[in-house]
């Protein structure tokens, strides 16, 4: 099971987090952790995922 | 424009004489006393009490506001007031967003106070004329003039016919007859409403400033709660003031270098990093059109879907190639490195009174891009701007205008009006020409366009009344709480955000709480707890700006590197830090975070208690229509079937299978309104009020809002609820 803010999310498996944040996070104030580490946007092609991670993708949208 | 006619036809009612004195520490230590009624002006002074447990803005506003009132008090009884008060940090020039005023008076819409923050150059520069409010009482018989020369020390009320009153004509006029110079227009600010003011409760008031690029009068708005509708109630044409000297020390704060290098470490940041982020700069709050849409957050039909295929057409950057002038420094107050106040220039208007004029329209803001746009299905980027014009030189809120335009498209969808009831006028989602005559009728003060000027709250009444329409229907699809529209963002889906919207004082504005993403797609705020504490700190903070004369947009809309890593992110600690260096740098009261909330908490349980008085500050009055909620009907439940479906199983537990679409919207319904009441229930004891909503003693106590009339009113609800 792959969780991301904590709520699972099916058909991420062998995904990279930079595919993950193209399909589903289009906005561009985010940051995001990888098993509770800080990870810095060269490394989201890398980082693939696997059963068991939990991804965050904190958004810091402001509102009017 | 015949400057001199006007003047000549300028009958003195009564004039003032007064002495400059120095700015101390963000205070001119006095406020300005007008009635409009009687002609009488006077001084009142700043009392330590004021400072203390009011601060300035809107904490003034409302002091005032409570004294001049009582709980029989109408918007248009001559005892409201309009108060209008920038706070001690108002008008420094050294950190962005310094120059708003506050702006609280009776809302017509509402019954109970409202609150407007407006950017502009009024309210700094009627502190440097030297005082720290200006309160307006009473109803003169003809249109006045009020005008404030803060270098010459005089105040003088003038009845004044010859004037226009729309906002962008008025606002050239006076301008263009106070200052001595086109360098002097800078010096010289005015305050209008406009025409459709006069004939409906959610009219608004234009703050301007002169943009020397451009060399034009550029308008900001007090837009929330029909604070134009009172002014022109009282024959308030427009109110100016002319200060000659600004500069960056005229606080005189206690110690400018912590101001100074706070403002300098915040403008090499937006430098840096705006482009990345929300490009504030190049298109302002319109930004997150299209990322409102991507998250199926952008209110779309009357609120009922987040998103639409046409968005397209009306994203950020259509705005940014086609309409939006890039380059210009557009602050709204000096020293504004975020400088997000847009404007489209030489734009040709194609309807209306000014039809053919090449105009300059301020925005699109957001709220206007999906008020005046997607909630009325208008996906034309030419006609948003248009409504948008007219919105503003009308003095139109366009938040009110947009949604209650959203409701009446909504209702005529559903045959409960139709173009008998409307006099014609085919109001179908996406019928922009049709909006657009509605807003023309609000000016001329005619047809369905007077029925709509009485907002939401006021049609439904109407609509049952005359119409024979379903009351429960209405309550359910009909976007206003306390009387006030809501504003432009879909709640449906983040329990955080509909407490933000319900649990304010003055109706359904996000001023006090935006969580949408922090709940519903960040989901950090996943308990009642959470969502509590959320809903208690973020009110307070924000209140705060409100209280000091400051724009909130530079607290979150950049984001410093660095904050990932801080402990509560979304709190943007160091822009925090900066704005407790700031308040110290001009107060000198040595404040820090915890009493930077104290602060809030104070002026917060005040104005609920102000709503008590007035009768509408318990826990009934802050229910809300279902469609802030969940979805009303089978359409809306279908068109995010697989996201309910989902949440019925793993949150209510209840399986989807074999049941209609209807059986569906039930079950969703009766969890949804359960999980509100939980809410508040969350919130009030977070916030130290009881069950029904009412601040305990203890509480006020604690936070020291603890003054014999307030206690009084708390008492009473108490035994009440007893």
């Amino acid at each position: 099971m792959i969780t991301v803010n904590g709520r699972t999310m099916a058909g991420l498996e062998q995904k990279s987090i930079e595919e993950v944040i193209l399909l589903h996070y289009p906005y561009a104030k985010i940051y995001v952790k990888y098993n509770g580490r800080h990870v810095e946007p060269e490394e989201y092609p890398q980082l693939i995922l696997a059963q068991g991670d939990q991804l965050q993708v904190i958004h810091l949208m402001a509102g009017g | 424009m015949d400057i001199q006619k006007m003047r000549d036809s300028r009958v003195l009612i009564n004039e003032m004489n007064y002495s400059i004195e120095p700015i101390e520490r963000g205070y001119a230590n006095r406020t300005l006393y007008i009635n409009i009624g009687d002609g009488s002006i006077q001084e009142k002074p700043v009392t330590p009490l004021m400072k203390e447990k009011f601060v300035g803005g809107k904490g003034f506003g409302l002091y005032y506001l409570w004294d001049a009132v009582t709980p029989e008090t109408k918007w248009d009884s001559p005892e409201n007031e309009i108060i209008i008060a920038g706070g001690p940090i108002c008008g420094i020039t050294q950190y962005p967003g310094a120059g708003k005023a506050l702006v609280c008076t009776i809302s017509p819409l509402t019954g109970i106070p409202i609150d407007s923050n407006v950017g502009g150059y009024f309210g700094p520069l009627l502190k440097f004329s030297g005082w720290d409010a200006l309160e307006l009482q009473g109803k003169a018989d003809k249109d006045v003039i009020v005008f404030i020369d803060g270098n010459k020390g005089i105040v003088r009320i003038e009845e004044a016919p010859a004037e226009a009153v729309d906002g962008h004509v008025l606002g050239e006029q006076l301008t263009e007859m106070y200052a001595d110079s086109e360098e002097d227009k800078r010096n010289v600010a005015v305050v209008t409403a406009g025409t459709a003011a006069e004939h409906t409760h959610v009219g608004l008031l234009n703050f301007t400033f002169y943009d020397m690029r451009r060399q034009a009068v550029r308008l900001k708005q007090a837009g929330r709660g029909g604070i134009g509708s009172v002014f022109r109630n009282k024959r308030i044409k427009a109110l100016v003031v002319k200060y000659q000297g600004v500069k960056g020390d005229l606080n005189h704060p206690a110690d400018l270098k912590p101001i100074a290098a706070t403002g300098i470490k915040y403008h090499k940041n937006m430098c840096k990093l705006d482009s990345k982020q929300n490009n504030m700069r190049k298109i302002g709050t319109a930004n997150i059109i299209e990322v409102m849409d991507r998250y199926d957050l952008l209110p779309t039909h009357n609120f009922k879907f987040g998103g639409h295929p046409d968005v397209y057409k009306i994203e950020s950057k259509v705005f940014i190639e086609k309409y939006v002038t890039q380059g210009l420094p557009d602050g709204c107050w000096y020293g504004c490195s975020m400088a997000c106040a847009k404007a489209a220039d030489n734009f040709e208007l194609l309807t209306g009174p000014y039809k053919g004029d090449k105009v300059v329209v301020d925005g699109p803001e957001y709220e206007n891009a999906a008020g005046l746009g997607s909630n009325c299905g208008i996906f034309d980027p030419q006609a948003i701007l248009e409504l948008n014009f007219y919105c503003d030189t009308y003095a139109i809120d366009a938040i009110s205008f947009g949604t209650l335009t959203a409701f009446i498209m909504d209702c005529y969808t559903r045959g409960i009006i139709n173009a008998e009831i409307t006099g014609g006028l085919e109001l179908t989602f996406g019928n922009s020409l049709a909006a657009l005559e509605l807003l023309h009728q609000m000016s001329r003060g005619e047809g369905f366009g007077l029925i709509a000027g009485q907002g939401v709250s006021g049609m439904k009444r109407i609509f049952v009344k005359e119409y024979g329409a379903d009351p429960s229907v209405l309550q359910d699809i009909g976007m206003e709480q306390k009387g006030l529209e809501y504003s432009q963002y879909m709640p449906k889906e983040s329990l955080a955000q509909q407490g933000g919207y319900g649990l304010t004082n003055k109706g359904p504005q996000h001023d006090e709480a935006w969580l949408i993403f922090m709940d519903m797609v960040n989901n950090q705020i996943p308990t009642f707890e959470d969502k509590a504490e959320a809903l208690h700190y973020f009110p307070m903070f924000r209140t705060w700006f409100g209280l000091y004369g400051l724009c909130k947009l530079p607290w979150n809309d950049m984001t410093p590197e660095g904050n990932k890593f801080t402990d509560e992110p979304a709190k943007i600690p160091e822009h925090v830090d900066n704005y407790v260096a700031i308040c110290n740098g001009v107060t000198g009261k040595g404040l820090d975070k915890k009493e930077l909330i104290r602060e809030s908490e104070r002026v917060y349980n005040f104005q609920r208690l102000f709503n008590i008085r007035m009768g509408k500050g318990l826990r009934a009055n802050d229910a809300v229509p279902y469609r802030s909620l969940g979805p009303v009907t089978p359409e809306e439940y279908l068109s995010r079937q697989e996201r309910y479906d989902q949440q019925m199983i793993e949150i209510i537990g209840i399986s989807p299978e074999g049941k209609t679409v209807e059986e569906k919207v039930a079950i969703t319904r009766k969890h949804r309104e359960a999980q509100y009441e939980k809410l508040i229930d969350a919130v009030y004891a977070r916030r130290g009020w009881t069950p029904g909503g009412v601040p305990t003693i203890e509480h006020l106590k604690e936070i020291g809002m603890d003054l014999p009339y307030v206690l009084e009113v708390a008492q009473k609800a108490l035994n009440t609820a007893e």
